[in-house]
């Protein structure tokens, strides 16, 4: 993993044209600001963790259900 | 196998090369149980307990809209002029008022090849909604994917 320190307003590039930009800093949150071509998706990573989630939750369907779907 | 045996031709067969988010497997196969229900099983054919129930979004939230990056369509290598079929994961459990739906989540599936994966959609819809918020239980309008479906009814295992 590449380690990097930033200040605010200081931004860092990925690729050709990814950039993201540290707005601020408000207690132990940092803001930022990414830039990204519409190409490419960009997430918080918690969204794939409550996918993986609802995913292992819905193989698990009781098996008296099998009756109604 | 959850249900039983069953008769999986290739053409039948739906192939996610990277599997579900968390859930490895890249052959599987949509089963209906009943021919009229909106309700289909993404069953696995690497771990034959493994079954998912999945739908058509727009029949449960008319509004549904999906936005994608392009390269969310270059993963399932998607072709010009190719369908593409959306299917949301629910999570079904004892009673059927008290289903859920991943709206932000939702498998792509290209239908000339039969390959999707799972996407996250850029417009932030919840994972769990209440799968009867925009439609009544008795308000279904019934139809199924331009995928492969294997009839596979109570009576088949």
């Amino acid at each position: 993993m590449l380690v990097i320190s930033r200040r605010p307003e200081e931004q860092i590039r990925i690729g050709s044209n990814v950039t993201v930009r540290v707005l601020g800093i408000v207690g132990n949150s940092v803001r930022l600001g990414i830039s990204a071509p519409r190409s490419v998706a960009v997430h918080r990573e918690e969204v794939f963790q409550s996918i993986q989630t609802e995913n292992q939750a819905a193989s698990e369907a009781p098996r008296n259900i099998d009756g109604i779907l | 196998m959850r249900f039983g045996d069953l008769q999986v031709e290739d053409q039948h067969i739906i192939k996610l090369p990277s599997g579900l988010i968390g859930i490895p497997g890249d052959q599987w196969v949509l089963i209906t149980r009943e021919p009229e229900s909106p309700f289909l099983w993404l069953q696995s054919l690497d771990n034959g307990d493994l079954a998912l129930p999945v739908v058509q979004p727009e029949v449960f939230f008319p509004s549904y809209s999906l936005q994608l990056a392009e390269e969310q369509l270059q993963e399932i290598g998607l072709q010009d002029g190719h369908e593409v079929e959306v299917l949301c994961i629910v999570k079904a459990v004892e009673e059927l008022p008290d289903f859920k739906i991943n709206l932000r989540g939702p498998l792509i599936i290209d239908s000339s090849t039969r390959t999707g994966a799972q996407v996250v959609n850029m417009s932030e819809y919840p994972v769990d909604a209440n799968l009867w918020q925009e439609i009544g239980i008795n308000q279904i309008d019934f139809s199924h994917p331009e995928l492969p479906i294997i009839l596979h009814g109570q009576g088949d295992q």
